[in-house]
């Protein structure tokens, strides 16, 4: 149940919002000038987070809550905190819409709400507890945590480390480390450029689309899934494929050597320079090249 | 721990502290909590050295003036939770501690496996020279992997027990344990060979 | 054990040995002249961090203090979501000590894989026989009582004691995410007990032991994350 979006229309019609707002439906518009290297911290209990760039070497924080409520921007050394008083609850919403420079990082910790981050290129620290995080772009560090939330990150030019318990994690066109993990949820990484990827999930398959460098360290891991690699076609990689219960397909014409039993498969591509780790101890692992079904 | 200042077996030199007790810094405390700066300004100046001794220890030097001051001024805020039972001194390196700890796991959202510990996580080595014996032993925590480090300097150096670590680093006794063990032989490397 | 019992020289310089495994270190002390030499360095590097002296920081800090708190002026603070966060990680002795028992079968598995990359020689090693999980090196991990490795017994406690904090503190999630957290330590249990059935008939499998090991981190991380959640929870 998302109070705020009960409250609110879409985050982008501010304008409108305003003009035909309920009487418990106030607006803070605010713009503070911050120092060079400074960061963000918004603080949210309930309601949505939605994050924007600009030019300029300011914040611009609007926000729409109960009249009873006092928005605080505070600037703290190199730290803009946003927040608000009284402490929020899920009965007291706040929705968000805040505008930062392109290269300020941001921190964001919400518990009922989703978080839309979009124009970064910055580090990103998002924690969620009921809400999704989507991201597009973001540099440095991108570090996602949600419990009951999907994480969506395209186009992050950095390391990204991606946590959910009970949704999926999908990342597109990466280029940085990336680890994913969840318990519940699908994890599918597609146009990824990285030397060390880990995706794991305890009940979800887990896919990867992306290149397979020579110095690279590859894991996947599942146990109740699918495994499914994608890669190049001159990939170039030692593959340890690691199973209970589960089977390997491969579309690459290798020979296989079993290592244990059938439990473990071990081949090599091309020189063997880039280690390639699967696991998946119920499910099926499967390895083609890119393209190919 | 006992009451006063935590742990050391050893003397603790406090350069412009020679007038902190531990009654003048509970009637500060009381005044601080009413809104008095100037009281507050009056414990931080019999305190900040002991703070910014376990900052320095903790984050490294480059880091430390900014934390002793978010220390302070969380211990501001907190001060009407300062009841008085224990010394200010042991409730604000309690402060400080639950303070870094909290920071540098926050900042730091990688899974820690095994292999990972045995990274050495040096800290930037910036900072003046002091007394001879600090050299030694604050070069050497410098070059210590985090968590030994963190367990090494809240057990050897701050005199606190196991359990006590165990607890504010959410870590078990067993853990603990070895850590300590793993820094002290690293320790040893530098400083006694 | 005829090896040098180096992991428990601080906790014997600690004195938190008890007084059997005292009497054991002592009698090796006597005869070791290199262990002996050990306990001298490890009691000097603790009096050497017992004579930590403290000076005061080189910049006055305290006009920086004073400004900020003049900024937040006397007030309830605003809810300071890190401590939500908190000391983000219970890092187990469990994953020293699974991972400790592992070391040798994981040299085996990096041996595999060595072997592999060496194309000509067209044979795979075998892992080689491991020892028996549980045991690592100098070190005791088979607990006294025999009955199950020490490793797995100290999980269970931990996550023992994470499950009565959660437990006391369970009202302070709302129930949605409560159950959400219920339904994915369950399925977590599931893949536990699933991974423990399949290590009955090969206790030596290297990717079964390091999956139980993660697997259990990960409940660890899990509740670890909810217990949190109650604590910050107003």
């Amino acid at each position: 149940m998302k109070p705020a979006r009960v409250l609110l229309l879409a985050a982008v019609a501010w304008g409108t919002v305003g003009a035909t707002a309920r009487a418990q439906t106030y607006q803070t518009d605010r713009t503070v000038e911050t120092p060079q290297g400074a960061r963000l911290h918004v603080e949210n209990h309930a309601g949505d987070v939605t994050i924007r760039t600009w030019g300029r070497s300011a914040v611009r924080v609007q926000a729409s809550h109960r009249p009873n409520t006092r928005v605080e921007i505070q600037t703290r050394g190199s730290l803009v905190q946003v927040g608000v008083q009284p402490p929020g609850h899920p009965g007291n919403p706040v929705s968000y819409m805040v505008t930062v420079p392109t290269d300020m990082p941001i921190e964001v910790d919400v518990i009922h709400g989703d978080v839309d981050v979009a124009g970064t290129r910055a580090p990103m620290q998002i924690d969620a507890v009921h809400g999704s995080i989507r991201v597009q772009g973001g540099a440095g560090t991108l570090a996602l945590a949600s419990v009951q939330g999907t994480i969506v990150v395209t186009g992050a030019r950095g390391d990204v480390k991606a946590e959910s318990v009970n949704q999926g994690i999908e990342l597109t066109d990466i280029r940085g480390d990336v680890t994913a993990e969840a318990v519940n949820g699908r994890i599918r990484l597609s146009g990824i450029d990285a030397r060390r990827v880990t995706g794991e999930a305890v009940n979800g398959s887990v896919s990867y689309q992306g290149s397979i460098r020579p110095d690279g360290w590859y894991r996947f891991s599942t146990h109740n899934g699918s495994i499914d690699l994608a890669l190049p076609a001159d990939a170039a990689a030692t593959f340890t494929a690691s199973t209970f219960n589960g089977t390997l397909e491969t579309g690459f014409p290798v020979t296989l050597r079993e290592a244990r039993q059938g439990k473990q498969f071990s081949f090599i591509l091309g020189s063997g320079d880039a280690r390639v780790e699967l696991e998946s101890f119920n499910g099926t692992m499967r390895i083609r090249r890119t393209g190919e079904p | 721990m006992q009451d006063g200042n935590p742990g050391r077996g050893g003397s603790l030199l406090a350069l412009s502290a020679d007038t902190s007790t531990p009654e003048g810094d509970l009637k500060d405390a009381r005044l601080a909590a009413g809104g008095d700066t100037r009281a507050f300004e009056r414990l931080y100046r019999g305190h900040a050295a002991r703070v910014h001794g376990l900052a320095r220890r903790m984050v490294g030097y480059q880091e430390a003036d900014e934390l002793t001051q978010d220390v302070f001024v969380r211990a501001w805020e907190k001060l009407d939770t300062f009841r008085g039972d224990a010394a200010f001194g042991t409730w604000i390196h309690r402060v400080a501690i639950n303070l870094m700890l909290a920071r540098q796991q926050s900042r730091k959202r990688d899974r820690q496996r095994f292999e990972d510990d045995d990274a050495r996580i040096g800290l930037a080595p910036v900072r003046p020279r002091p007394t001879e014996s600090k050299v030694d032993l604050e070069a050497a925590l410098e070059s210590l992997p985090e968590r030994a480090r963190r367990v090494f300097v809240l057990h050897d150096v701050e005199g606190y027990k196991h359990h006590e670590i165990a607890e504010m680093m959410e870590i078990t006794v067993g853990t603990s344990k070895s850590q300590l063990h793993r820094a002290r032989m690293l320790m040893r490397q530098q400083l006694v060979t | 054990m005829n090896a040098h019992p180096t992991e428990t020289l601080s906790e014997y310089v600690d004195d938190e040995l008890t007084r059997a495994e005292r009497g054991r270190v002592e009698a090796h002390l006597a005869t070791c002249a290199e262990c002996a030499g050990l306990v001298a360095d490890l009691r000097a590097v603790v009096a050497a961090a017992g004579e930590v002296a403290d000076a005061p920081p080189a910049t006055d800090l305290w006009p920086g203090i004073a400004r900020r708190i003049a900024e937040r002026g006397r007030g309830p603070e605003v809810v300071a979501l890190e401590s939500r966060r908190g000391p983000r990680r219970l890092t187990l002795s469990i994953s020293q000590l699974v991972a400790a028992s592992l070391a040798v079968a994981l040299l085996s598995a990096a041996a595999v894989w060595t072997a592999l990359r060496e194309p000509e020689t067209g044979v795979v090693r075998a892992p080689e026989a491991t020892a028996p999980a549980g045991t690592v090196g100098t070190g005791r991990l088979v607990s006294d009582t025999g009955a199950e490795p020490l490793a797995f017994a100290e999980y269970e406690a931990a996550v023992a004691e994470l499950e009565r904090i959660l437990d006391e503190m369970g009202d302070r999630i709302d129930p949605a995410t409560r159950s959400a957290f219920d339904e994915n330590l369950a399925i977590i249990d599931g893949a536990i007990r699933q991974t423990r059935r399949a290590l009955e008939s090969d206790p030596d499998d290297v990717y079964l032991n390091t999956h139980l090991a993660n697997t259990m981190q990960r409940k660890i991380d899990v509740l670890q994350g909810a217990t949190r959640l109650a604590r910050a929870s107003i």
